[in-house]
């Protein structure tokens, strides 16, 4: 680590810092500039970017290489997305078919369907979840008991530990018709028993449900985490001015804390045309007649593709869902930097 | 002001009602998991699933343990690949994430984008497995259990997030008494982002806690089988064979499989330990790490 | 001069380096699923390779892997060209048709003729020309009971209790009085076992309603079993007056009360089986010793009654084989280990059973005993080789086989017989029908729609339709005139 070189420049510090530091170094252009000049001016410049830049350019080698090698030397791969893929021809030698692949899904009977499905259920989960978590959390930041806080935020992590296979049988043991503690319930009130099975239109408020109660423990650690990161100087501060909590919440916490909401929102919105397969094919139980509200592109692939098997096909699908996912984080990444750089994604 | 602080001991109370009942909702379930493992099967089939089990019965875990060695192992090799793998991945996460978080980084945008891009964009399972299988030569191997998850892009751009917060003016003065990247990451960043680091570290030690797809790919020997490999191992079996059984003229035994208590009481092994980690954590969530303390 | 000799003498090196390498122990690499892992299973692979080194000089690897996880595992060591010899690969496990049609697999006509001459007596001529695809074996048969005859399988203690003439099952409707006594007698049993679970009732029962289904389970495209045109004629059977006749009366036991009301939910029907907490179920494969392997596995006593005739058809007698590797080193090996498994009794009861006097014991010349508790019980004897080989468990016949044997050779063939439908042309339509046929096919096999029955298969042919089902029959009728054609040439 070439820190020194880092240093001799003695670049100037202040307290805003522009994105481009390009302007501090002041780059000789003689009158009589030819091509060539420009040419080795520009290299040099590139070189001594770096040599400013290496330290943490440096710091970031491992992580650089270890994704080189796990994940972008495999993407050779989505070139079977266009291939009638054979064994015994391999990834190279199979036949290119262009956009075929892509045509089952496409000319689905229910391509608008299982779109709308994963983009409506993953925008309500993501939304809610994110109201969720940071309510969660700001409720657990205003406990000041301590034992209180870890017996909550233990709590809530028990359900992250329970895979969907057991949540599926947990929640049918509590919705099932017969022995179903929730009907046994409904029937005591007066309700009756409601077939919950058989009825899509509830679904979607009870993948929600679940959805919530398994990750707001994971979410509500990150934005708990980042509340605890706050100078205690700003609060006292505010106690001082006479703020009450409420305004320390709005005025303080929230506006601290957004930026992790930000990149948690982008994230996910990079995310949202990929469901939980898990979630969604183990809790409605594969139950044809709830698809209309349950049918998600991923529990789709999989199952259209079960008997024909083909790896070509579900590349296809799986590289429309990127290129969406992609589309739509590089528009929502451009307007959170319009509104605020620092908050972006890249 | 008598007034104000009892509104605040009324808004305290109704939210620690609301945490109370959240914090039941998650453990209930956990324990309707811990009683059916307790539960004499003949009673589950006939009554259905009950909170607390009308006999204990011990036979699940008995079953489970028949072989004591198998689970011992699991035990080791989570474990193990646990903690060296939340120890290596969380140095490399945040070794990446911060100067990520540097706005004077040069590289900064397009080393986001380059990370980012890997969380949309991958070359599918086959690739991916005749790399680490045929090149990298890492089929059953403890290894395999720990290099894939190294890197992982969501925590580094959560981290990174994390690491903004901090004034750059700190780490700008740090500079400025001659002290190197590296030692002002160690000495200032890191122990500023205390919480940060443990919320994220806790993800990682959880993500290989939880793993069982790269020992279902990768593994062969039955001594580099962790837990929740095991557990999952029980799980697919039995969906696979319920969901067969009937359709194939093929007798498939299935009198022998374990019966609900003894996957319950695997879910209970698998997750464990893990429900007592999570305090050990919460340690490193303090406030009063002020920029003052530092400073000083 | 020199010069020619050093050639002469590299050449001689090359050509007889591969046959020194050669002298050795051949490693063959074997994948097949069960309920592994074993306990005591190295103990018995080791056993088992003495034997096959001893026979073929040869050495296995056994990949035994468990149920859940073969196919994921063998479709991506096939999909990536890992090493490997053998594999398990079925109709419906390790698809035998797609692997087949996508290359996976060597065709292995003159391997059999020349290093498996008793495997290829063994099993009945039938029977290979089932597995051909374009003329073609690509797969070995694991003989055993290779017809299908649906049954219905009474709980014996409910039809003694009712005086119930099982012989009188000609049609599903014939059950309705049983069916009713028990539910208005014995309210904790379910008078039928139809639930979601597997792959289904119609499906289960597809010989008794006497069609061969052409593309998979449940898809469009089936021929009648009594098809006798020269060319067999393929047709929608969800448009069949069969079908619609299944469909009233499910939803019929629906609403009455004879299938439990929430059937559509239950995907696993285990539990239901374990308690004895049903009448009567239906499907599967109504075979000799079906009474005995029922109560051993579940400690209470049924009585199983034919309600088809036995029909030989492609789907069962492709239901066990394995495939060469493409890219195996040693084909030939593989086949000749193939033959050992087939004709070596000693190996192949090890396999299936273990080491005798630790994991069973022998109570007559071919008549065992599993140890209980012991640390190898794979309880796979149809996945090892030709089941006639196999010892015999306490409530099997001594005449199991025999009997088993003479079943498949009086069974009817299935117009299909050695017709090997190739998916590829329309596989878009296929995924599609496949999407449509998992909405509705679960809710309208278990009586689910209940009053709304008609409507609900309307909506389900209508749907089929726009999903391209018409596209598959005649795609199905254009290779079967040309199956036919082919033969005549």
């Amino acid at each position: 680590m070439d820190d020194k070189v880092v240093h001799q420049k003695g670049n100037p510090i202040s307290e805003s810092i522009s994105l481009s530091k390009e302007g501090l170094y002041p780059i000789p252009i003689s009158k009589k500039s030819s091509i060539s000049k420009k040419l080795i001016t520009s290299i040099s410049k590139k070189i001594r970017d770096f040599k400013k830049n290496s330290a943490l350019f440096f710091m970031a080698l491992p992580a650089i290489i270890l994704v080189f090698i796990f994940s972008y030397i495999p993407m050779f791969g989505i070139i079977v997305a266009f291939k009638d893929f054979r064994y015994d021809k391999g990834f190279w030698g199979s036949a290119w078919i262009g956009f075929e692949n892509f045509k089952f899904f496409f000319t689905s009977l229910y391509a608008w369907r299982i779109t709308r499905n994963t983009v409506c259920l993953n925008a309500l989960f993501f939304s809610l979840g994110l109201v969720a978590s940071v309510a969660v959390a700001l409720m657990l930041h205003e406990i000041t008991k301590r034992w209180f806080v870890k017996f909550c935020q233990t709590a809530y992590f028990f359900p992250y530990f329970l895979s969907w296979v057991v949540v599926g049988f947990t929640l049918f043991a509590f919705l099932n018709m017969r022995l179903g503690i929730l009907n046994d319930f409904l029937k005591i009130i007066g309700l009756g028993p409601v077939q919950w099975y058989l009825k899509p239109e509830y679904w979607p408020a009870i993948l929600a449900l679940i959805y919530l109660w398994k990750t707001v423990g994971y979410f509500s650690v990150i934005y708990y985490a980042g509340l605890m990161g706050i100078d205690p100087a700003y609060y006292e501060a505010a106690a001082i001015d006479g703020a009450t909590r409420w305004q320390m919440i709005t005025k303080i916490s929230i506006p601290l804390i957004t930026p992790l909401m930000v990149i948690i929102m982008l994230l996910q919105i990079g995310r949202i045309f990929y469901a939980d397969f898990g979630m969604f094919y183990q809790l409605p139980r594969n139950i044809g007649m709830l698809y209309p509200t349950t049918d998600v592109i991923d529990t789709y692939v999989y199952r259209s593709l079960r008997v024909v098997g083909d790896i070509g096909m579900s590349a296809a699908a799986g590289l429309y869902q990127a290129v969406v996912g992609l589309i739509l984080i590089g528009t929502a990444n451009y307007l959170v930097r319009r509104i605020n750089p620092e908050n972006a994604l890249f | 002001m008598i007034e104000a602080k009892k509104s605040r001991l009324i808004s305290l109370i109704i939210i620690s009602i609301i945490l109370t009942l959240f914090a039941l909702t998650c453990i209930i379930p956990i324990i309707a998991v811990l009683s059916i493992s307790l539960s004499d099967e003949m009673d589950i089939l006939r009554h259905g699933y009950k909170l607390i089990p009308k006999k204990i019965s011990l036979t699940a875990y008995e079953y489970i343990f028949k072989v004591p060695k198998q689970i011992l192992q699991g035990y080791f090799i989570s474990l193990s690949v646990t903690g060296v793998g939340t120890a290596l991945s969380l140095f490399v996460i945040a070794m990446v994430a911060y100067p990520l978080s540097r706005r004077d980084f040069k590289y900064r945008n397009p080393l986001a984008f380059y990370i980012f891009f890997t969380m949309l964009f991958n070359g599918g399972l086959v690739p991916w497995y005749i790399l680490i299988v045929r090149y990298l030569h890492l089929k059953d191997t403890w290894w395999v259990l720990v290099l894939p998850y190294l890197v992982a892009p969501w925590f580094i751009l959560l981290l990174k997030t994390f690491f903004q917060q901090i004034p750059i003016g700190i780490i700008e003065s740090a500079k400025l008494d001659g002290a190197s990247e590296l030692r002002t990451f160690f000495t200032i960043v890191v122990p500023l982002s205390k919480p940060a680091m443990a919320a994220i570290g806790l993800f990682i030690l959880l993500r290989y806690w939880n793993d069982w797809w790269l020992p279902l790919l990768y593994i062969e020997s039955e001594s580099l089988v962790p837990l929740q490999y095991m557990l999952h191992r029980m799980m697919a079996n039995i969906q696979f064979l319920t969901q067969q059984l009937r359709t194939t003229q093929m007798t498939i035994d299935i009198s022998k499989l374990p019966n609900e208590s003894a996957r319950m009481a695997m879910c209970i092994l698998a997750a464990g330990p893990m429900l007592f980690i999570f305090p050990f954590f919460q340690k490193y969530f303090v406030k009063g790490l002020t920029v003052g303390a530092i400073k000083g | 001069m020199f010069k020619k000799i050093l050639c002469g003498v590299i050449m001689v090196t090359l050509l007889l380096a591969p046959q020194l390498v050669w002298a050795g122990p051949v490693e063959l690499i074997w994948y097949y699923p069960g309920p592994y892992p074993q306990q005591d299973a190295d103990m018995v692979f080791e056993a088992a390779n003495e034997i096959i080194e001893e026979k073929i000089n040869a050495t296995v690897d056994f990949k035994a892997q468990n149920w859940g996880d073969y196919e994921d595992k063998i479709r991506l060591v096939i999909a990536a060209g890992e090493d490997y010899d053998l594999c398990f690969t079925a109709n419906w496990f390790n698809n035998y048709l797609q692997n087949v049609s996508k290359g996976a697999f060597l065709p292995l006509d003159d391997l059999i003729d020349e290093y498996a001459p008793g495997l290829k007596a063994l099993v009945p001529t039938a029977m290979w020309d089932a597995t051909r695809v374009q003329g073609k074996i690509y797969g070995i048969i694991n003989y055993q009971i290779s017809c299908m005859t649906n049954g219905a399988y009474f709980q014996k203690k409910m039809v003694d209790k009712y005086g119930f003439d099982v012989t009188t099952v000609k049609v599903m409707e014939d059950l309705e009085p049983f069916l009713a006594l028990i539910k208005e007698y014995d309210p904790d049993i379910y008078p039928t076992g139809i639930v979601s679970s597997g792959g289904g009732n119609w499906a289960g029962w597809i010989t008794h309603f006497g069609f061969d289904e052409v593309v998979g389970r449940d898809l469009p495209g089936a021929v009648y079993i009594d098809d006798t045109g020269a060319i067999p004629t393929a047709i929608n059977q969800y448009k069949t007056d069969e079908f619609k006749k299944f469909v009233g009366t499910v939803a019929e036991w629906f609403q009455k009360g004879y299938i439990r009301s929430d059937a559509l939910a239950i995907t696993d029907a285990q539990p239901m089986t374990k308690a004895a907490q049903m009448g009567v179920s239906f499907g599967g494969n109504c075979k000799p010793g079906n009474d005995a392997e029922w109560l051993a596995a579940h400690g209470y006593e049924i009585i199983s009654y034919p309600i088809s005739e036995p029909v030989l058809k492609t789907s069962s007698i492709i239901s066990t084989m394995y495939g060469i590797n493409r890219n195996s080193k040693n084909p030939e090996k593989a086949m000749m280990f193939m033959e050992l498994l087939n004709t070596d009794v000693e190996l192949y009861n090890l396999l299936c059973f273990g080491i005798e006097g630790v994991h069973y014991n022998k109570v007559g010349p071919n008549q065992i005993e599993l140890v209980e508790g012991s640390g190898y019980v794979p309880n796979t004897a149809w996945l090892f080789g030709c089941q006639f080989n196999a010892y015999f468990l306490p409530g099997q016949a001594d005449t199991l086989w025999e009997e088993t044997h003479a079943l498949n050779m009086s069974a009817k063939p299935s117009p299909l017989l050695g017709f090997a439908f190739d998916p590829v042309p329309i596989k878009t339509e296929i995924a599609q029908c496949q999407a449509v046929c998992d909405e509705y096919m679960r809710t309208i096999d278990t009586g689910s729609s209940g009053a709304d029955w008609e409507a609900t298969l309307a909506e389900f042919t209508a749907k089929l339709d726009e999903a391209g089902a018409e596209k598959i029959i005649s795609e199905i009728n254009t290779q079967l005139k040309l199956w036919k054609l082919l033969e005549l040439l």
